[in-house]
């Protein structure tokens, strides 16, 4: 029960603080920076490796919500629209291929090829390292794969959401994330539980 | 859902299965799913690993930006913009005199009708201890006395314990974190050690530190937590019973000179500067700093090093403001105050920074 009425009271909350931000409360604007600039910082370095250039991005972001407050709508969403907002932004900017690059399927089996012949050292780990041996893998993926790997487990995104932002289909988006695992597994090898995503062989079925 | 087919992957593809790991919403409908579906149990438990060792991954790749320097930075950019102040009639401000008065007593009627259903809220020191006591073997120190106490602990840090204050932690610290609970106030100067961090659980807060000096204050029954940072930064968040994604986000990073304040009733952590902001290293041997005719941004530049505060100024205006003083070895307050008083000015303290309000030199 508790839970319910606690999501609501945050969903009511971030409104406020919206209607008050556009009527130009600064420090309605300092909690609305305050709230999301966590999770701008991680769902942007994602989309770019320039931290210099993703701090300049969320300043222009927040810059740019504070000249056009007035003429700014009520908006549900805060957080995917300042997440489409930083997206717009750095696909501007332009020093980034992350946004045009199609995925080759040929270059991706070679990937995943060369990835499991690379040889595993396997000890029995804690969790802290598992961690580490995850974060590593998911370092492996392509910046397409890593932003939908960002999406969906760091932010809890829906798929409704997350093909919206990256403008794919819903079936993009899930071919986007079976690609992952199957990179994710091949890296992780038996060590973790991820191992227990997609065999190898059955690849075949869902990659074309 | 029922389906016998069921996979991760499903899971994984199922928007409400993320959000009940992640969040804890949808539970219901998943608690009933699993007990509907007892054979699906251990299918279900593999997926959320996946989805929190990805999560964890993710969280740990975050790179470190300094916020309160951005948020400076956006600040001083969007207040550029914008139109000049015009100081309110007469007429409104009576009005506003009204609102406020209204406003007041409104917040006043709210209190004490807050105050009758807070104890729910409200996390104590021996609860803390007892989901502690299931992982761990405790040790309690008590202070009765008078006189501060020291304890020592096994990774050597030192925490200096006030009066009618106690202090509970493991025998051996985790191998990833090092937890200690307090009731009261204490001050801490924890080793460094940046792969097990350092918490303290008191009353609903928590304070994560990796290596740092700093006071925390949390009776039981007192209306607020505080914390003050000596040196170094600690972070400062809520613990609540539902654990939602990652409270760290939610929280306050803290600088030295600066303080956290935890109200227990709003549940609202606010930050501001110390009383008494002090030079982050004393000012030693000259005992003060000297400037000869310089212009007044430079002495608010000097300060902010010394102070590690932040002081925002209108930089074309001061630039031209030549002056000659000293900072001394003494309180941010008294110096500014010295200084404020030879360029015409005022400051006041925002959000754990200093403003200047001058009307520049010609």
């Amino acid at each position: 029960m508790s839970t319910f009425t606690r999501a609501e009271s945050d969903l009511s909350a971030e409104l406020h603080i919206w209607h008050r931000f556009r009527q130009g409360d600064m420090q309605a604007f300092q909690s609305l920076y305050q709230r999301h600039v966590k999770s701008l910082t991680s769902y942007g370095h994602r989309l770019t490796p320039d931290r210099q250039l993703l701090e300049d991005a969320i300043h222009d972001l927040f810059i740019d919500l504070w000249r056009r407050k007035e003429h700014l709508n009520d908006a549900d969403n805060i957080r995917f629209y300042l997440f489409r907002a930083l997206r717009n932004r750095l696909s501007r900017n332009g020093r980034n291929n992350i946004f045009e690059q199609a995925e080759d399927i040929d270059g991706f089996l070679d990937y995943l090829v060369a990835l499991s012949s690379e040889q595993q050292h396997i000890d029995s780990e804690g969790a802290d390292v598992r961690t580490q041996r995850v974060r590593h893998a998911v370092g492996s993926l392509s910046d397409r794969q890593k932003e939908v790997i960002n999406l969906r487990f760091y932010h809890g995104m829906s798929l409704d959401e997350i093909s919206e932002l990256m403008g794919l289909s819903k079936q993009g988006v899930s071919n986007l994330l079976y690609k992952a695992y199957a990179v994710l597994r091949t890296r992780l090898g038996e060590l973790t539980i991820l191992s227990l995503l997609v065999p190898m062989g059955e690849m075949q079925a869902w990659i074309v | 859902m029922n389906d016998e087919s069921l996979n991760i992957e499903d899971l994984l593809s199922n928007d409400s299965f993320i959000t009940w790991v992640l969040q804890d919403d949808d539970a219901l409908l998943w608690e009933e799913f699993v007990r509907a579906n007892p054979d699906k149990k251990e299918l279900l438990e593999k997926a959320s690993k996946i989805v929190l060792d990805l999560h964890r991954a993710e969280r740990e790749a975050v790179p470190s930006i300094d916020e309160q320097k951005l948020w400076a930075r956006i600040e001083s950019t969007a207040e550029s913009r914008e139109e000049p102040f015009v100081p309110a009639t007469p007429g409104k401000k009576l009005f506003k005199t009204f609102l406020i008065a209204a406003c007041v007593l409104l917040i006043a009627a709210f209190g004490v009708f807050q105050t009758m259903r807070t104890d729910r809220k409200r996390v104590t020191y021996k609860e803390l201890l007892t989901h502690a006591k299931v992982e761990n073997q405790l040790v309690e120190k008590q202070n009765q006395g008078n006189e501060a106490m020291e304890v020592r602990l096994e990774d050597g840090t030192v925490i200096t314990l006030g009066k009618n204050s106690k202090l509970s932690y493991p025998t051996h610290f985790q191998k990833q974190k090092r937890e200690v609970f307090l009731s009261g106030e204490a001050f801490f100067n924890v080793t460094k050690d940046p792969f097990r961090p350092f918490l303290v659980y008191a009353n609903e807060t928590v304070t994560k530190v990796l290596g740092t000096s700093f006071e925390i204050r949390a009776f039981e029954n007192s209306k607020d937590v505080t914390v003050h940072v000596r040196t170094g930064r600690v972070s400062v968040y809520k613990q609540s019973r539902i654990q939602t994604g990652d409270p760290e986000t939610t929280g306050l990073v803290l600088l030295p000179n600066q303080k956290g304040t935890f109200n227990r009733d709003s549940e609202m952590l606010v930050k501001n500067l110390v009383e008494e902001p002090l030079p982050i290293t004393p000012i030693a041997e000259t005992k003060k700093i000297r400037f000869d005719e310089v212009p007044a941004t430079e002495v608010f530049a000097e300060m902010e090093k010394v102070y590690g505060v932040q002081i925002l100024c209108d930089h074309e205006l001061l630039s031209k403001c030549i002056i000659s003083t000293s900072i001394r070895n003494e309180s941010l307050y008294d110096n500014l105050d010295v200084i404020c008083r030879t360029i015409g000015g005022t400051y006041k303290e925002i959000d754990a920074q200093i403003v200047i309000d001058a009307k520049g030199c010609f």
